[in-house]
């Protein structure tokens, strides 16, 4: 069931199937040319003289046909798509924008499944895969070998298949999983990227085709295209669209979509940043298909067993987890382990492991042992969830796992509403599986509370419960001279714009603030006195990135809204034009200049890049605790400077204070608050034994008033 | 289809059994989330929607809508939000929510669904829900604000002074709010919604779900209303409009000029329409009382509540667990796990 949204609002004409964009008028040429047209052109140069027959696959706009019909050299078309709504609304509200192309005489519809169709189907010279986006099981499978495989042999001799794929910049791993299953199938592959502003509006990012066939398309073969009057794409564009960041070929490996891996990818992968060098990329018939990831339990699990004995946190058994929807973050996923206790408090454990060894059979021995155990141990009572953890560290790990998996999948649950039993939002508690196989103490454990950054700390609710940022940061100018700026918005619940187009980070340390730069976190004292800098994890930079993107387009659209209605109210008025309102004017472009001023800061792009260890548990971008065994060792401090060089240092008090050490200890102390940690509380109490006053600081704290 | 006992059938319920599910739900006062239209939003959005139905004979008198999502994984659940829909008082409830667990065991997603989970909506927990146990998270907000919509003075009197002010100061200020049933109107919503989530630090489901539910629900049982302040847009709803209830489902505002207290006159619009086409209760969807300040809904319920309102504590989720597919599922993951 697809349904469809045809958006005409004020000249618009923008399609929606289920929700995602399909095309919008104002640049969809930018889209069907390439997609259409070019696999045409390629298949013209290399056949001259031959009828082209093409199967345009989905599409059933009308939009790629149009491009496909542009050649007379075709002698006929064939448009496949299961949805007759969308073929019903191209042959009448769609038709000036397609050209009547279904009406064509050499167009020839069926509504009809592609995978369906294609299994039929032979010596076509051009196939356009436009099939919508894949989102589940049944869309990845219009991606996955077999489809392609029959693709193939639907293809005559050096024909072209022009793939719609996903985006390059968002999904590089899902991208070069299609590269990789094309490549499986016998094809060579020349992606095309390309910018869509409809697309980027929507958050889809930068988009990208495959142009595969049997004959890799050389780059004079692409110089020598001719292409028809008023065709926006040529073969400059395509050279280019050809083109991809060095750092591609990492970031697009992947594995082969036999099944649905392709989802995997979509869900788990790492934005590839869009930035030179760049380099002319085709991909390469392999024939190897290896066995990639899946959005499955299982394989985390095993991967989750294989880690070092003494290694195994319930942390690091949800990090092992695929994502598997859009919008979910490693961070969504991670808070679900607040759920554990729940679980196990909840169910009926027992139940679980009688029906479990009733199905042992052809388990490993270990795992029926363990079964066993937990079991009688059940039987005689309910054991303290400690024991269970040391005793059956294997069966309840799965236990969980299997019932996360099942909570986790779940799209709603992604933005689940809170129990008061389960999801106060308080820090979770601790959890340790103990390998019994080991005398090693509990390994991995939860030693510490959310980060301090992330909390709201030394902010002022409003009446409606909003919070505000301090009404002044304080900011050291070149002369020596300080100078307050005010808070003009809040980017997130973190990030600040100030009126320079700074960005501050809020954090309850006393006495410090906090700037970041494109891969620089600055600390900075009351005085406007740079006392150190870390080098942000990436995901924070991404954050003042986003912000800014979506933060620009809406104040836009509030100066122009506002100079409407100024425009409207003048009329009559006895007031000089401009002025009733040029203080909500003002305060627009005062924001507005802000964003620029922030914007040219960030199109900076970052050099260093860092991904800090899962074991280090934040403090402050940049800064880190690494944990010690629980009962033995006080964690040490990780600080990654902006070049991403990790230093490590011991929290035993130093015997000079500098700067930086007083930051630290009020970080610390800070931290301790929150989480109450015992053995951080201790090193706080050993610092001011061994130095006293001289861990205050001069003066009054910036902002120590906290008004608006 | 499952026999209980000569007189209790159920049975799948198809199109023809629209308005009879539909007058039942009312009837009963089950929530929205069990409404035919809104099984039909999720279907949408790529739920599996399975609706069954209880029969005393041909007497339709109970059943559930549940929602499954495909995956891959090796274990997945279904939820019945607001449901199951049946008369918990009735002798016959314990055996009728029997035969519909069964049925649904039956038919969903073959051995691959370990939890069902329902959340009637009910302050207190049923008989025949007593043994479950409770959910790890809810499908509805466990605890809400409910504001009688009566008249415009009662209404304003329900509030606590500082509503009652910044809603007259809103008015004062000149913020205008108005209503929308274009979904081509999703577009703005989303933009203030989006940057109220990156605000407040929530997560939002994707343009798609809303414009998906715009579709399947608008006109008559959703709507979008926008406080404007001097041509701009300054903070927005989306409302469902089920029974005799409206229900704040979604809402945000922008970071600029909070002194024109836009988000009040969005409030008291809202308010004030529901009442005048016959609603009687507008539920604020999500609430915890003073003294929580960790809690995520604080900050936007110290908000909430200066609009009046009693609180309401709901009964939260509980799952039916199946043991034997949970073992299930588990033994597979363990021989691929011991076999990698």
């Amino acid at each position: 069931m697809r349904h469809i949204f045809l958006d005409q609002r004020g000249g618009r004409l923008a399609l929606y199937l289920n929700g995602d964009l399909q095309f919008d008028r104002d640049d969809e040429r930018l889209y069907h040319e390439p997609l259409a047209l070019v696999p045409v052109l390629v298949a013209r140069q290399r056949r001259p003289a031959r009828p082209l027959r093409v199967l345009v696959l989905g599409g059933g706009d009308g939009l790629a046909l149009r491009e496909v019909l542009r050649l007379p050299d075709v002698a006929e078309a064939h448009l496949v798509d299961h949805d007759a709504d969308v073929v019903r609304l191209a042959r009448t509200m769609l038709a000036p924008l397609n050209e009547n192309a279904l009406g064509d005489r050499r167009a020839h519809v069926h509504v009809r499944d592609a995978a369906a169709f294609l299994r039929h189907a032979k010596d076509f010279d051009v196939i356009v895969h436009d099939l919508t986006y894949p989102r589940d099981v049944a869309g990845a499978a219009l991606f996955n070998l077999r489809f392609f495989q029959r693709a193939r042999a639907a293809l005559a001799d050096g024909g072209v298949l022009a793939v719609n794929a996903v985006s390059p910049e968002l999904t590089p791993q899902a991208f070069g999983c299609v590269a990789a299953t094309l490549g499986a199938a016998g094809f060579a592959t020349t992606p095309h990227t390309f910018e869509l502003p409809s697309f980027r509006a929507e958050g889809y990012g930068r988009w990208g085709f495959l142009f595969a066939s049997t004959l890799a398309i050389s780059e004079s073969e692409i110089l020598g295209l001719r292409f028809p009057s008023g065709a926006r794409v040529n073969s400059a564009t395509l050279l280019a669209g050809a083109e991809l960041p060095a750092a591609a070929a990492d970031a697009m490996r992947a594995a082969v979509n036999r099944t649905d891996e392709l989802l995997y990818y979509l869900y788990n992968g790492t934005p590839l940043p869009w930035t030179g060098p760049f380099g002319h990329t085709v991909f390469l018939p392999s024939g190897a298909v290896t066995y990639g990831p899946r959005l499955t339990a299982a394989q985390g699990f095993a991967h989750w067993l294989r880690r070092p004995a003494g290694r195994r946190s319930l942390d690091e058994l949800l990090a092992c987890l695929p994502l598997s929807r859009r919008g979910q973050t490693r961070q969504a996923l991670l808070e679900w382990s607040r759920y554990a206790e729940t679980l196990f408090r909840e169910l009926d454990l027992l139940a679980f492991v009688e029906r479990a060894l009733a199905r042992a059979r052809g388990l490993p021995r270990e795992w029926v042992t363990e079964l066993r155990q937990v079991a009688e141990r059940l039987r005689s009572g309910m054991p303290d969830l400690d024991d269970l953890l040391h005793h059956a560290y294997r069966v309840f790990a799965i236990f969980l796992l299997v019932m996360l998996v099942a909570n986790l999948f779940f799209p709603d649950n992604l933005y689940a509403k809170h129990t008061s039993s389960g999801g106060s939002g308080s820090a979770p508690s601790a959890l340790f599986f103990t390998d019994p196989q080991t005398t090693l103490s509990p390994f991995g454990f939860r030693g510490f509370g959310g980060a301090i950054y992330g909390t709201p700390g030394g902010m002022v609710p409003d009446a409606r419960g909003q919070q505000y940022p301090p009404k002044a940061w304080t900011l050291g100018e070149a002369t020596g001279q300080t100078r307050p700026v005010g808070a003009l918005l809040a980017l997130s619940k973190d990030l600040r714009l100030l009126e320079s187009g700074v960005v501050a980070y809020s954090a309850s340390v006393l006495g410090y603030q906090f700037f970041v730069e494109p891969g620089r976190f600055r600390v900075v004292d009351q005085r406007g006195r740079d006392v150190m800098a870390t080098l942000p994890d990436p995901t924070l930079e991404t954050d003042v990135r986003t912000q800014l993107g979506t933060l620009r387009p809406l104040i836009d659209k509030a100066i122009a809204d506002h100079s409407r209605w100024l425009e409207w109210v003048r009329w009559g008025s006895s007031l000089a034009p401009g002025q009733e309102a040029v203080s909500e004017l003002g305060v627009l472009e005062r924001i507005k200049s802000a964003i620029a001023s922030a914007e040219a800061v960030w199109a900076k792009p970052s050099t260093a890049a860092f991904m800090p260890s899962p074991q280090w548990k934040p403090l402050l971008p940049g800064l880190y605790l690494k944990s010690g065994r629980p009962g033995e060792a006080a964690p040490t401090l990780v600080t990654v400077t902006p070049d991403g060089t990790a230093h490590e240092r011991s929290l035993v008090p130093p015997a000079q204070l500098t700067d930086e050490d007083r930051f630290v200890f009020r970080a610390l102390q800070a931290r301790t608050t929150t989480s109450r940690d015992a053995r951080l509380g201790a090193v706080i109490a050993r610092w001011q034994e061994v130095h006293g006053p001289a861990l205050k600081l001069p003066g009054a704290a910036p902002g120590g008033s906290w008004t608006r | 289809m499952a026999d209980r006992s000569p007189a209790l059938r159920v049975r799948l319920l198809t199109t023809r059994d629209r308005a009879c599910w539909d007058a039942l739900v009312t009837y009963l006062g089950a929530g929205f989330m069990q409404s035919w239209a809104w099984s039909e939003f999720k279907a949408l959005d790529g739920y599996d929607v399975t609706r069954a139905g209880v029969f005393d004979g041909d007497v339709l008198i109970g059943g559930g809508i549940a929602y499954l999502y495909a995956s891959p994984a090796e274990a997945c659940l279904a939820t019945i939000p607001d449901g199951p829909v049946l008369d918990w008082s009735l002798p016959t409830a314990t055996l009728a929510f029997s035969a519909l667990v069964e049925t649904f065991e039956r038919l969903l997603a073959a051995d691959r669904m370990v939890v069902l989970r329902l959340e009637p909506r009910l302050t207190a927990v049923p008989a025949p829900l007593a043994s479950l146990p409770r959910s790890p998270v809810d499908l509805v907000p466990e605890e809400t604000l409910e504001i009688d919509l009566t008249s415009e003075d009662d209404m304003l009197e329900g509030m606590k002074p500082k509503g009652r002010y910044n809603t007259r100061l809103a008015a004062r200020r000149g913020v205008e709010v108005v209503d929308s049933v274009d979904p081509a109107d999703v577009h703005e919503l989303y933009a203030v919604l989006e940057h109220t989530a990156r605000a407040q630090g929530f997560r939002l489901e994707p343009k798609s779900f809303f414009i998906n539910l715009a579709r399947a629900l608008f006109p008559s049982r959703a709507r979008l209303a926008f406080a404007r302040w001097k041509g701009m847009t300054l903070a927005a709803a989306l409302t469902v409009r089920h029974a005799s209830t409206v229900t704040y489902l979604y809402g945000g505002h922008l970071p600029l000029f909070p002194d024109v207290m836009a988000s009040y006159a969005l409030h008291w619009h809202v308010m004030r329409e529901a009442a005048a086409d016959g609603y009687r209760t507008y539920d604020l969807y999500g609430y915890v009382a003073p003294g929580r300040p960790e809690h995520p809904y604080d900050g936007f319920s110290r908000f909430k509540e200066k609009l009046g309102g009693r609180p309401v504590r709901r009964m939260g989720s509980r799952d039916v667990v199946f043991y034997d597919r949970l073992a299930g599922a588990a033994v597979r993951a363990m021989r691929i796990a011991s076999r990698a």
